[in-house]
This record gives C-alpha cells, structure tokens and sequence, in this order.
C-alpha cells in the first residue's frame, strides 16, 4: 500500500486540508497568491467578455420572449410547460435582467457575464484552499486547467445572453464549498437553494445535488443530514413535476449530434437509430467520459482521428491531446496510489477531489446520453480542475521526498502539464478574439432573423433586435486576417 | 498569540524550486493578463488591435459588420477605394464596394449590401456585371439580376 508522499505533519491532515478551526473568511498568503493569480485571469478573460457580441443564435431568443412577456411570472408559467426540457428560471433571469436594465441591454448581460465568471475563480480557490508553496502552485495549475479545458470554452465564449452553464459550474461548486468549507444553517441554506436554482435552470442542474451527495458520503459533512435530505427531497419533487407536467426527455429529433467523423442531423439519427437508439445513446455517453480525459472527440466527432487518416493534424490538436492525456494519466496514477484507502473509506481532501471528479464524469456523461456536446460536460470539466489540483500537489509532494528518477518524472510531468494548460489558456482568449469576429458578423447577417415569424410580426420586437443589433455592429472587433499569427496561432485551439 | 497568527499567513510549507516552476507558466499567463487589463485601462489595446479598413476591404474581408457601420455612417459603396496588398492577390487595387464582392466571390456580403437597400449607382454597375461575367460567377450574376441590373448588357474591353 502507498503512503502519501511528504512529512507526517502533512500526512495527518495534509497539506492544504482545510482546519476546521479557520474563520469563513480566513486567508493565508498562498490562498491570498492564488486569489491574485487568478483574478488576474479571469481580468483578461473578462476584458475580452466586454468588448465581443453578445450571441445571437441562442441569445436573442430569451431577449425577444423577455421582451414580449408582461411579467415574470408570467414567463415562469409558460416556461414551466416547455417539451423535452424543464428550465423554469433559465429565461426567467434574462426578463429580470431585461426589465432592470433595459436602457442597457448588452452592459446587463456582459456584466452578469464577468460577475458569474469573476464568481467561478473566486469560489474555484475557496474550495482549493492552498495552505502551502505546492498547493499553490498546485492550484495555479488547476486554474489554467479550469479555463483551457475544452469544456470551459463555451462558459467564456458565448453569451446567450447569460451563460447558464458557467452558472451551473458556480452552483456546484458553491455546493461543494458549503458541505466542505463551512457549516451550520449557512451551510445548509446555500446548498439547498443552489441545487433548487440548478434544477430549474438546466437539466443539469441535478449534478449540483449528485456532488453534494457523493461530497457527503466521502465525509464532507459541512450541510447536515437535515440539509441533504432537504435537497433529495427537491430532486424528487423536480422529478415528480418534469412527470406531472409530462415535459419528456430529448428525443432523437431534438438536435444534430456528433457520431463518428461528422456531424448528423436528426432526419439521418432519426433514420439511423430510430428503430434502436441504445447504440447512439451508447456513443453519447462513452465518447463523453472519453472527451474530458482525452480532449477526443469533442462533441462526439473524432476531429483529430479524422485530421490524421485525411490529412495534417494542426498543432494545437497535439497540444489538446498531450496535455490531456498526460494529465489524466496522472489522476489515474493518484486513484491507483489511493484506491487502497478508499476501499477503507479513508479519505482526505485530496482524495475527495479525485473520487467526487470521477463520480462527475460517471454522472455527467450519462447525462449526455441523448447528445453530447463539450460544454455540457462542464461539470465534470470544473472537477476535473480541482483534481488536477489534488494529482499535482501529490506529486509536487512526492518531489520533494522523494529522490531519483520517480522525482524526475514527476517533476517533469507537472511541468508539462503547467505548459500545456498555460497555452491552452492563451488559446481561450485566442479564440475569444475570433468569437467576437463571428458575433459581429452574425448580428450583420441578420436578415434571415428578422424574417422570422415572430419579429417580423410585432414592430416592437424588431426594433428592439435592430436596436441590440446597431449596438453589436459598433462594438471594436479585431479581424482574424490581422491578427493571425502564421508562427503561435496554429498551436492555438480556436473552436473554429 | 501574533506568532501563531504569522504561522497562518505563512501556511505550511516553503516553496520549492518544482513547485516554482510548476506555477511559472500559470504565472506568466496571469502576468500577461493584467498587462492586458492594465494596457487597456491607460487606453491601449494591443491585444484587440482595431486596424481601420474601408468599405472595399471590408467586403473582400467578409467583416459584414464593418460592412454595415460603414453604410450606416454614410459611405458610399460606388466609390473607388484602395484595398491594400494581400487582401485580393500580391498587390494593391483600386476597386468599388460592389466590384469588391465580385473579385472576392463575397456572395453574402453583396446580398447584406442589397438588403442595406443599396443597389450599384448607373456609373458602376457596368463594370460589376462585366466583372462577374468574366469570372463566370453565376451565382452573383443571378443575385444582381434580381436586384435590377441589365447583367446581359455586352462588356467591351
């Protein structure tokens, strides 16, 4: 069996384990270090959140139904009665955001944007907690990890015109801090009312309680049974409703979906899998857990399988799958090193990273089951983050006891792993660049929206979507053909 | 009391070179961000660098959106204008908005302009349809029918 690498001091609770005798607010100068480091990228992911469009395809949707309700309540009730999808406060939030600010429609949602996404690092280096040198640098990692993970990118890149999904991600991890970082009715009260808050905004809101859960279980105990029961008792009646309510689940019809080298769209999935689905749902669910570990495929397409049997593979599709790979290698390494201890239910923090990560990617995947796209595997992205903090501390860890090549090694994949998420941050805001350049130009090309049935019907509508649209058109867009560099640009994923 | 406070701010461990290295490229990352924000804030943006263009290169380039701010703000896609090297072959021409479209095969850009409302003036609609027929580009020939140009008119020279 495998002891923890480190001192015994650090072997009894750890080295960045949370103490239980800390105030809320409590900081040391590695936690302090981390905050900064990490505000600082969310600063430079925010600066390009306010300069790009928000999205129209997605995202002038809510704006119109915001636009077009009379009340809040009113929405809620017709959201409630929705097919396939249960998402009662998803378009709620926008009317409230559209009737509180509608003299500035594109400042609202662009600063609920950089607020969720400010909130995301904030409560990411809370629930990490570093206490030491190696947690720090640990915790750098697994913030570069956070937003250079393939599953982040459309948290960042698109403004629907709010991102439910980065709103999901803060909810869980909220969750996570409430059950590990605090206690008491505080604690109780912020977890029952985030899983309330993610069950009706996103099918996947239901992860939030699964971690709580699964956090509970493996003894982060910080909401009390009381609290979790609660929540379970949220869940079933969420279930009881989406049943009374008869809203279903997405059928094959619902959207295109990746199988294989290519999109398909659902006419072909229908006349394809309609007979028998269960190896499409299959797919969906195995290419999921696949794409989080591997970054292949993404959204159920083996984009660079198909790259290397047609032609060349760009660089940053090498960068995507090295840094993946190897990272995941190393939370298996961590899991086999440990595994004995979780059989005996012994667990610390860093235990606790890597087993609820795990479990997320188990859940999150099946979840995927009817189509799978990369920003839907968010949740698991996010854990997948503060397992990479828990591998490198280890390894940072053993490191520093340890001598030899097994030092060496370890050394040497932590410091790839830093490199690869670092440059597979950059792309991040790489690709937000050129995001920016297909929004403007979406909201140009709008004539096909406008002719849509319902803006074309009510002037009110269409002046409002000329209105947003005469706001998107002004905002300063650097154009791809000048900013494209033929040396870094290629080892950059742009989400194109 | 104060020593034991001090034993919290310092947490539990000193940092070791690994450990440096491993938060170096994350490091750098975050130093270059708020050089960003920092830039930008003293008005300077040399990460979203806004390189002006014309009205003709904003349609070889496919920019709709500049395309759109530029009609608005009253240019007009008749006149001339320089489009620089590397935008529609080794060197520079001199082109109109429309003949533009037709030299860069910019069928959406030609149909946002006609959707603008604006048609090619008498002086320069010849010279797009002759151009369109010589690069045998079909597509655009139909579109500028339908917009009301003679595209059966003969081409000289």
């Amino acid at each position: 069996m495998h002891a923890r690498c480190g001192t015994q001091s650090q072997l009894t609770m750890g080295p960045d384990a949370p103490d239980q005798r800390r105030p809320l607010m409590w900081i040391n100068r590695w936690h302090l270090a981390t905050l900064v480091t990490m505000l600082s990228l969310s600063a430079g992911v925010s600066y390009c959140l306010v300069q790009k469009p928000l999205t129209l395809h997605d995202g002038l949707d809510p704006i119109v139904k915001a636009q077009q309700t009379d009340s809040v309540r009113e929405l809620f009730w017709d959201q409630l009665h929705t097919r396939a999808y249960f998402r009662p406060f998803r378009v709620v939030q926008s009317k409230l955001l559209y009737d509180s600010f509608s003299h500035d429609l594109f400042g609202a949602f662009v600063g609920f944007h950089v607020l969720l996404t400010v909130a995301s690092v904030l409560l990411l280096v809370t629930l990490l907690s570093p206490r030491s040198g190696a947690g720090f640098a640990a915790a750098t990692v697994g913030g570069v990890t956070f937003f250079g993970l393939h599953t982040s990118n459309v948290l960042f890149l698109e403004a629907y015109p709010i991102n439910h999904f980065l709103e999901i991600v803060c909810l869980l991890i909220l969750t996570l801090i409430a059950t590990a970082r605090w206690r008491g009715w505080f604690a109780d009260g912020t977890a029952v009312l985030a899983v309330l808050v993610a069950l009706g905004t996103l099918e996947s809101g239901i992860l939030v309680w699964f971690a709580l859960g699964v956090a509970w279980v493996l003894g982060w105990r910080g909401v009390s049974r009381s609290g979790l029961v609660t929540s379970t008792a949220l869940v079933i009646a969420y279930f009881g409703l989406r049943l009374y309510l008869d809203v279903g689940t997405p059928g094959l019809d619902e959207r295109s979906s990746g199988f294989g080298f290519q999109f398909l769209d659902p006419s072909v999935l229908i006349a394809r899998f309609e007979a028998n689905p269960w190896p499409f749902y299959t797919y969906n669910v195995a290419t999921s857990w696949l794409s989080v570990l591997f970054a292949e495929p993404r959204a159920g397409v083996w984009v660079l399988s198909e790259r290397l049997v047609h032609g060349i593979v760009p660089p940053w599709m090498w960068v995507n799958l090295a840094t993946s790979t190897i990272t995941s290698a190393m939370v298996v390494w961590f899991s086999i090193r440990r595994f004995g201890h979780w059989i005996h239910g012994r667990f610390e923090d860093a235990d606790r990273f890597v087993v609820i990560f795990w479990a997320m990617l188990a859940a999150n995947g099946t979840l995927s089951y009817a189509y799978t796209k990369d920003v839907i595997l968010s949740p698991a992205g996010i854990l997948y983050a503060c397992a990479v903090f828990a591998v490198v501390r280890e390894a940072l860890g053993c490191v520093r006891t340890r001598s030899g090549i097994v030092a060496g090694a370890l050394a040497g994949l932590c410091l790839i792993v830093s490199i690869g998420w670092s440059v597979r941050t950059v792309g991040l805001l790489h690709a937000l660049r050129y995001q920016a350049y297909r929004h403007a130009n979406d909201w140009a090309f709008i004539h096909e929206v406008l002719q849509d049935s319902e803006v074309e019907a009510d002037p009110n509508t269409r002046n409002l979507v000329l209105r947003l649209r005469g706001v998107m058109i002004r905002k300063d867009v650097p154009s791809p053909y000048f900013v494209e560099n033929r040396t870094l640009s290629p080892w950059l994923d742009t989400y194109r | 009391m104060v020593k034991q406070r001090l034993q919290w701010w310092n947490g539990t461990a000193r940092p070791d070179v690994v450990s440096l290295m491993t938060a170096a490229g994350p490091l750098v990352v975050a130093g270059w961000c708020f050089a960003l924000v920092f830039l930008a804030a003293s008005g300077s943006h040399p990460f979203w660098p806004r390189t002006p263009v014309n009205l003709a290169e904003a349609v070889a380039l496919q920019s709709g959106w500049e395309v759109v701010q530029q009609l608005a703000d009253g240019v007009n896609p008749d006149v001339p204008q320089r489009v620089r090297a590397g935008i529609l072959g080794a060197g520079a021409v001199e082109l109109s908005a429309w003949e533009a479209a037709v030299e860069a095969n910019q069928i959406a850009v030609l149909e946002l302009m006609l959707n603008e409302g604006f048609r090619p003036g008498l002086n320069v609609a010849p010279r797009v349809v002759c151009r369109a027929r010589r690069r045998q580009a079909t597509e655009l020939l139909s579109i500028l029918s339908v917009a009301g140009l003679d595209v059966d008119r003969p081409c000289f020279g």
